[in-house]
């Protein structure tokens, strides 16, 4: 139950950076290449602590984000549940592949994360976006390794510890 | 931690393995939500007050900025700082020297509008604002501002820099207001040629260098070069302010109407000090009676999206 709490606060801890980290300000050139982080954070727990990000909490997510973006109520959340869904329903599979296959998996739901948000964007009257659109899933695909093996160590870390204290 | 198979009875904030029903009562949502949201009108309060929660975060994201900007100022050497300083009060001479010219053309100006009972033109009026350095998404064109209904802030208002027109506030909160820039793919703007005084309609194309202005007459009178100034049609604006510059004029052959295309002449998002002017009031005729449900009076300079 202890590491459960102490998992929980590292989420909302790593939530929350992504969340920021989304709304810093960099050059144009930078910005564009942003990759999706409250995507790759939840799907790093998704995979590793499905006891924690569920459905729900990608939902509720979702709208916090939308609120801070100011994009559509409802988008971010539609998408991450999606997300969150998809990985959970092949999570077996995906938590035994080696990391650049795992990479190349983050790779295909961050596509069809953009393709979501293409189609919401589409839907209330954007016009076509242009070809750097799609740099952000191969950016994301880049950095899931690092991503994955930071929060992996630090969940390790902590379990150490508090192995420890007992 | 459980395996995957004991939880039977997941919780909604919780469970390992996905429940197909409460992917779908969540995406139901998500998509009402949404539409709900696209009506406008129905959750701008909620997105409002909820803007409120969110400015201490969007202090704490610009924060490394601002202290990159801090160290960068201090360690730029005093010639520097000297030189800037003499260059800007060399400039403000000028500018002061223009002014004094401009008020005097203006008083002739005045006395001619008088004389031939034109247009009355309101003096601007508005709210300094500071854009507040965000990366909000890069594809769409958005700004999110330092004040908000506090300050006066409210949805419609107009936002121009020292050199034209920049966009609208779409969303305001008591402390901080969204807005989106005439570049826009949902915006429109009424626009009027200095030259010669032809109307049209400027519209966003999702590009910060381009506006186009469709469905133009292929007679019409334009050319390269020519200066788009605000209408006070659609009343959001005070007449006579500076939008663009025309770039290009095609006239297809094959087509029923001409296209031009405008280089805005503000500096979109490049400028930090804006300033917020409020929707004129109504000069003209009455306004038409709406059909239930729809909330502008008029198609122009209204953005679609919130």
């Amino acid at each position: 139950m202890r590491m459960l709490r102490g998992n929980y606060r590292m989420f909302l801890i790593a939530v929350a950076l992504s969340l920021l980290f989304a709304l810093l300000p960099l050059p144009t050139w930078l910005a564009v290449m942003k990759p999706m982080s409250l995507a790759l954070v939840l799907t790093y727990f998704a995979l590793e602590a499905p006891e924690i990000a569920g459905l729900g909490h990608a939902f509720v997510l979702g709208l916090v984000a939308d609120v801070l973006y100011g994009s559509l109520l409802g988008e971010h959340a539609l998408r991450m549940v999606i997300l969150v869904y998809l990985t959970l329903r092949f999570r077996h599979r995906l938590r035994f592949f080696p990391i650049w296959q795992q990479a190349g998996a983050v790779f295909a739901l961050l596509l069809n994360d953009r393709v979501l948000d293409l189609w919401i964007r589409m839907m209330s009257g954007s016009s076509w976006p242009p070809l750097l659109f799609w740099l952000s899933p191969m950016v994301g695909m880049a950095v899931w390794p690092w991503v994955f093996l930071l929060l992996d160590g630090l969940r390790l870390r902590r379990r150490q510890a508090q192995r420890e204290r007992h | 931690m459980m395996g995957p198979g004991s939880n039977t009875q997941a919780p909604l904030f919780a469970g390992g393995r996905p429940g197909t029903l409460k992917l779908v009562v969540l995406l139901a949502l998500a998509i009402m939500l949404m539409l709900a949201d696209r009506q406008r009108g129905f959750l701008v309060a909620v997105r409002e007050r909820a803007a409120t929660l969110t400015a201490p975060v969007y202090w704490l994201a610009s924060l490394p900025l601002a202290g990159i900007e801090a160290i960068h100022l201090a360690a730029r050497d005093r010639d520097a700082l000297a030189n800037e300083n003499r260059a800007l009060r060399e400039a403000l001479l000028a500018a002061q020297t223009e002014l004094h010219q401009r008020r005097s053309e203006g008083e002739a100006h005045a006395r001619v509008l008088a004389l031939v009972e034109a247009t009355r033109r309101q003096a601007v009026a508005g709210t300094l604002v500071r854009l507040v350095d965000l990366d909000l998404d890069p594809f769409r064109h958005r700004l999110l501002l330092d004040r908000g209904s506090d300050a006066g802030l409210a949805r419609g208002d107009g936002l121009i820099d020292a050199f034209g027109v920049v966009g609208q506030v779409s969303a305001a909160g008591a402390n901080s207001a969204f807005a989106i820039l005439i570049t826009d793919p949902s915006h429109a703007l009424p626009v009027e040629v200095s030259r010669n005084g032809v109307k049209s309609i400027a519209y966003g194309t999702g590009d910060a260098t381009r506006l186009a202005l469709p469905n133009l007459p292929l007679s019409v009178d334009l050319s390269v070069g020519d200066r788009l100034l605000t209408t006070a049609v659609g009343g959001r604006f005070p007449a006579g302010i500076p939008v663009g510059e025309i770039t290009a004029v095609e006239r297809p052959t094959d087509a029923a109407f001409a296209i031009a295309y405008a280089r805005p002449l503000s500096g979109l998002g490049r400028n930090r000090e804006l300033l917020a002017v409020k929707p004129i009031e109504w000069i003209g005729p009455p306004e038409p009676t709406l059909p239930p449900g729809r909330s502008t009076p008029l198609p122009s300079a209204v953005d679609q999206e919130p």
